[in-house]
């Protein structure tokens, strides 16, 4: 089996969502696929006070002031309850699932613990300088949004523009055998050490890491909003990540609306989550049989590849290194996620219906 | 403002039903699941038993031909037998650790034909049988591992509410001898060197 470079089709676009119980925070790269984390910030000048301007509108309300606001934080609380269901749903996945010795892999679901090796080649590490096993990436662009009246009320918003993931195929070793990883499509956990987080303005040095990742990186813009329309929609490519994508392509012009960048200030928060070789990996998916595989082949890394799994749709690297600590992880998140989720949907249909002056 | 509260608490009550019925629905499914792993892991540990009973199958074979004293193989015939018509797990762990004791005893009485015709042919198959061997160790592990889980998890609340439902009952381990966990010692039984 040959290695190969993997990636997402460059998302280009601007994504909403809502970085939530410091899931960035905390290394957990899939928690949230795009992430704008939004931040207050009161402007030059006087605020009005709720109800000041006619002495009857019960605003300026949270964020937005628009029915369409609401509507959108309605969804996002949504889809954080989604997110805290698929965790807790993957952690109970990761409980039903016995850690096997490599030699004794048969084909289907299962997960090992062991060392990750290189294949092939290692990768460049994306932000930072050095190589890796395997990487995932976001960059997000800070936007300010200006509300209210005379705009005096800015909101500053991070605005996912990029994510992706890169790495050859990959090993894991106990000491009974070796399997190849396919790392595609991977909802990877790493802690603070393996997660590096660097914010450049353009009026300051740009780091060399982040500049050479800048001019290799493919622009999704070239791309006409209707082709990734029609790619995202694609029966072989829809999933939840595809939908998430989708979001992102759609609603990128509404955000470049209300939204700008002043040009000459304007910062990139660059994040990337890696996996070091000589790492000890818990991995979960799907054991699958190499198509490529000879008639002799006996030993598991000869006839086994792990990939992500299509039944459960989950294909875990973690470098929790056992079972335990990848499930402990993952339940410790899902109160986070469903617990903000409701509490936000709740609170963002309190405040549209008074909006709407029901 | 009392219409208000009133949808948003509605709609409250509906998101916690709507979680609880997920929960539900999740408590279910993942009991069907573990059930449904316990039963794949059994079956893995029959596809290996069965490749290595055709290896035996292939000793012996060999035995018959090259060694006219049927004494020298009938009792690993004996325990090849007897795996194959065990059927739960602790018959096949009992019938397992006979396999293991007769080829270890098959094994070092050839040792005493070094002249064979073959004899190199037949220790690669008892090679590929010791590796199998290993390779269903592993298996028993695992299995032995998640019907532990199995077993927990329904007499666990509030799965145990759902176990009952679904007549769901403790399910057998491998139960082997704490002797016969491990590998036999092949070198030690014959005289060799590790």
């Amino acid at each position: 089996m040959s290695a190969s470079a993997v990636g997402y089709p460059n998302t280009g676009g601007i994504e909403l969502a809502f970085t939530w119980g410091g899931a960035i925070g905390s290394g957990d790269a899939t928690a949230v696929p795009a992430s704008a984390v939004l931040e207050s910030e009161r402007g030059a000048g006087p605020v009005p006070t709720p109800g000041a301007a006619t002495g009857l509108d019960p605003a300026p309300l949270f964020l937005f002031d628009t029915v369409f606001g609401y509507a959108l934080l309605f969804l996002v609380g949504l889809f954080l309850v989604y997110t805290g269901f698929r965790k807790y749903k993957t952690s109970q996945l990761i409980a039903n699932t016995p850690t096997q010795n490599i030699r004794s892999l048969a084909g289907g679901r299962a997960e090992i613990v062991g060392t990750a090796t290189p294949g092939d080649d290692l990768v460049e590490k994306p932000i930072s300088e050095g190589k890796c096993l395997y990487a995932q990436y976001r960059v997000e662009e800070r936007r300010t949004i200006r509300l209210g009246k005379g705009n005096k009320k800015k909101w500053r918003v991070w605005v996912a523009v990029d994510e992706g993931e890169i790495g050859h195929e990959f090993y894991v070793e106990d000491e009974t055998g070796t399997v190849p990883i396919d790392p595609t499509d991977v909802d990877l956990t790493v802690d603070d050490a393996n997660t590096t987080r660097t914010t450049v303005r353009t009026d300051e040095e740009t780091p060399e890491a982040v500049a050479q990742f800048e001019s290799n990186r493919p622009d999704g813009q070239s791309e006409s909003i209707g082709q990734r329309i029609v790619d995202e929609l694609h029966p072989a490519n829809i999933s939840l990540r595809s939908m998430l994508r989708l979001y992102a392509i759609v609603s990128a012009p509404l955000w470049t609306l209300v939204s700008n960048v002043n040009p000459s200030k304007r910062r990139r928060r660059y994040t990337e989550w890696v996996v070091e070789p000589g790492e000890d990996v818990y991995v979960f998916g799907n054991a699958k049989e190499q198509t490529d595989k000879s008639e002799s082949a006996i030993t598991t890394d000869e006839r086994l590849v792990m990939t992500r799994d299509e039944m459960t749709r989950r294909f875990v690297i973690s470098d929790a290194g056992d079972e335990a600590g990848a499930a402990k992880s993952l339940r410790r998140q899902t109160p986070l996620w469903m617990g903000g989720g409701v509490l936000l949907s709740i609170a963002s249909l309190y405040l549209m219906l008074v909006l709407l002056g029901l | 403002m009392l219409l208000i509260l009133t949808i948003v608490v509605l709609f409250a009550i509906v998101l916690g039903g709507i979680i609880a019925v997920w929960y539900g629905i999740n408590l279910y499914n993942s009991l069907i699941d573990l059930a449904e792993r316990v039963d794949k892991h059994y079956a893995d540990i029959d596809t290996s038993l069965q490749r290595r009973n055709d290896e035996l199958d292939g000793v012996i074979a060999f035995a018959k031909k090259a060694l006219d004293q049927e004494d020298m193989y009938v009792e690993l015939a004996r325990a090849r037998e007897q795996a194959s018509g065990a059927q739960t797990p602790g018959e096949q762990a009992a019938a397992d650790q006979q396999v293991q004791q007769a080829l270890m005893n098959f094994e070092s009485r050839v040792e005493d034909y070094p002249d064979l015709d073959g004899t190199s042919e037949m220790f690669d198959q008892i090679e590929s049988v010791k590796a199998i061997e290993a390779d269903i160790q592993d298996k028993r592990t695992v299995y032995n591992d998640i019907v532990t889980r199995f077993n927990t998890r329904i007499k666990q609340f509030p799965h145990v509410v759902l176990a009952q439902q679904l007549g769901y009952e403790d399910k057998e381990h491998f139960e082997a001898e704490e002797s016969a966990r491990d590998a036999p010692d092949y070198e030690e039984k014959l005289g060799v060197a590790a």
